[in-house]
């Protein structure tokens, strides 16, 4: 059963997504951390190359939808932009390489390198534009973009073609075996995700989480906050057009609902159910999303709605997702273990707030 | 032989038809301690949201070291050497102490775009001794909403400094501070003034705190100057003494 070696695998994300222990920056913290990384890449991989070749592919799926929710996370979490409008360069890197297949007969190497940088690219206009607006204005104007996206790649039949999409031989023969591609996948999201983390906490990283909680002293240390917020989805989009040209190597096609808002919407979910302050969190919440729609479709045809009652039930009890919840257990019981002196306060800020160490 | 390094010429600011701030002049000398009072509402606030950029005046020039600033952008403004610290506490909630100081030098530095270097570390280091100086010294991975009101406005201060301002505005530094942490407010203004050679204008009801730190006083009522000179003559000033007596039963109502 594809299942239960699965959620095996998400269980291994759980703790993997749980915020520090008490010393953030203690070198056994770390080492804990590392231990756990590398234990996780080996199960996946592990379970990759040992799966049956379909539950292998569904597996691959979800690690690449992993890549997606950490991009989009990246904006969200750590720069406080709700943005519905990711599934737009989503869909720019699969159309890339669908559409480079179809029309200019472009080798899937040269597709797979073109995918991330088109999505930068439409990211420069689209952000420079969204960002002039502010906290709801900004979500539903990613919305519309993201709805007109959907409704351009709908339309322009002789380019995308259409409601249908592009199916057809665009991947080459040797990424068609299952554990092959699944492989092939996991290190690309690995090393994206690496360079996310850097990103996340290098001095910028440091700068967009400022600005996320307080634009204004920022803009009063004299950072441009615009340019730096543009920065930051021009990377976001980088990576989720990375992440969509890794979904033509699960499913071999292109299609416009993979650009509608609802699509953008899956990775700001992802993020919110596993947590979005935390970097891994959006990991948790992939594979749980990944897994948990799996086995609603089975029982329910409104597992959708499911899954919004379930939303809605995080961001009213939980904000901080799975990953917050983790950390607070965790705080709780080494509370019990520890005198009462010198705990850091830990109600405010995840511990895994990306910056508790040095 | 005179040195302004900032200096306000006839700005005036408007809100809807209420005049906020009316044809105000003020000129701050390099190095000193200037500090700007009235009452509730006469527009303080307001002059050093102009200053800083944050509103845009209706009338008026800003020169800051000969450059006119009037109605640029908070950033640029900021890069030019001068930054506030706001009346209200504006801290970064969910970053470590360390971290908000850290990020003043980091943005002095001009790395916010670094995303290759491990600079934050450094940046951090070199953190603790600007909190040291504030006294949060030892704090530095406590996370700053959950400092006290004290010692958040002590934190912002830290982080002004950080960027290394030639012109520090401080609105309201020790509004809600203890006595003991006015003190220690106070004299680090006194200190980095002196010592660093930072223009501090500043704004403040504590009057003992003005009358005991700052060489000139400008007395702002309904958005205009009444009058400027050294603290004797401020406190001597027959209209001064009249405006405060009658906002004497107000203010001890605790409105500030
Ligand atoms: N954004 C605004 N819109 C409308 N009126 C405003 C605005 N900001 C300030 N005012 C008004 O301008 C006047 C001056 O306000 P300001 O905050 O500058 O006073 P202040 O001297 O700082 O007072 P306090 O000592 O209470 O801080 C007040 O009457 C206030 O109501
Ligand atoms: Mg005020």
């Amino acid at each position: 059963m594809s299942r239960t070696p699965s959620s095996a695998a998400a269980a291994a994300v759980v703790a993997l997504g749980a915020p520090a222990p008490a010393a953030p920056g203690s070198l056994a913290s770390r080492l804990g951390r590392a231990i756990a990384l590398v234990a996780f890449i080996v199960l996946v991989v592990v379970l990759g190359l040992t799966l049956a070749p379909a539950n292998a592919l569904e597996l691959q799926y979800a690690v690449s939808l992993t890549l997606f929710a950490v991009a989009t996370n990246l904006i969200l979490g750590f720069g406080g932009l709700v943005s519905f409008g990711q599934g737009i360069f989503y869909g720019v890197g699969a159309y890339t390489v669908a559409l480079g297949w179809m029309h200019q007969s472009l080798d899937f190497t040269e597709a797979m390198v073109l995918a991330p940088l088109f999505g930068a690219v439409a990211a420069v206009p689209l952000g420079m534009l969204a960002l002039r607006t502010r906290r709801l204005y900004f979500s539903l104007l990613t919305l519309t973009m993201s709805q007109l996206a959907f409704v351009i790649a709908e339309n322009q039949t002789n380019l995308t073609g259409g409601t249908n999409g592009v199916f057809g031989a665009m991947v080459p023969t040797w990424l068609l075996d299952p554990h092959t591609s699944f492989l092939f996948t996991a290190a690309i999201v690995a090393v994206s995700i690496a360079v996310l983390w850097k990103v996340v906490h290098s001095p910028f990283g440091l700068v967009l989480r400022a600005i996320r909680d307080n634009r204004e002293r920022v803009e009063a240390l004299g950072v441009n906050v615009y340019a730096h917020e543009l920065a930051a989805f021009v990377i976001s989009a980088f990576f989720c057009a990375l992440a969509g040209s890794l979904f033509v190597v699960y499913s071999q096609s292109s299609y416009p609902e993979i650009l509608n808002w609802t699509a953008s919407g899956v990775p700001v979910f992802m993020a919110v159910i596993g947590g979005m302050y935390s970097f891994f969190g959006p990991v948790v919440g992939a594979f749980v999303y990944e897994f948990a729609s799996h086995y609603l479709i089975e029982y329910t045809q409104d597992w959708q709605l499911v899954i919004g009652v379930v939303l809605l039930a995080i961001v009213l009890l939980r904000p901080d997702g799975l990953a917050g919840s983790l950390g607070s257990l965790r705080a709780r019981l080494r509370r019990r273990r520890q005198p009462a002196a010198a705990r850091p306060a830990e109600d405010l800020a995840t511990p895994d707030d990306a910056g508790g160490r040095p | 032989m005179s040195d302004t390094v900032l200096s306000v010429q006839g700005l005036v600011r408007d809100f809807g038809g209420f005049r906020a701030v009316n044809h105000v002049d003020l000129a701050v000398e390099r190095g000193t301690i200037h500090a700007v009072i009235g009452p509730n509402g006469a527009g303080k606030s307001t002059l050093f949201k102009l200053i800083t950029g944050s509103l845009r005046p209706t009338e008026g020039r800003i020169v800051l070291d000969g450059h006119a600033v009037g109605g640029r952008r908070p950033h640029v403004i900021a890069t030019r050497g001068l930054v506030q610290v706001f009346q209200l506490s504006s801290i970064c909630a969910r970053l470590t102490v360390a971290e908000s100081v850290a990020l003043g030098i980091i943005a002095h530095r001009h790395r916010t775009l670094d995303v290759v270097t491990g600079y934050q570390r450094r940046a951090r280091a070199q953190a603790e001794a600007v909190l040291e100086q504030v006294g949060l010294g030892g704090q530095g991975s406590t996370i700053a909403g959950t400092l006290s009101h004290g010692d958040q406005r002590a934190l912002e201060i830290a982080m002004a400094l950080a960027i290394s301002p030639r012109v520090l505005l401080l609105d309201e530094p020790t509004a809600g501070m203890s006595p003991a942490e006015t003190t220690v407010i106070a004299e680090l203004i006194v200190s980095e003034a002196r010592t660093r050679g930072i223009t501090v204008l500043l704004s403040e009801h504590d009057m003992d705190v003005v009358f005991g730190i700052s060489d000139r006083v400008t007395v702002l009522h309904q958005g205009q100057v009444i009058t400027e000179g050294t603290p004797a003559e401020v406190r001597a000033h027959p209209e001064v003494m009249a405006i405060y007596l009658g906002h004497a039963a107000e203010r001890s109502e605790g409105v500030a």
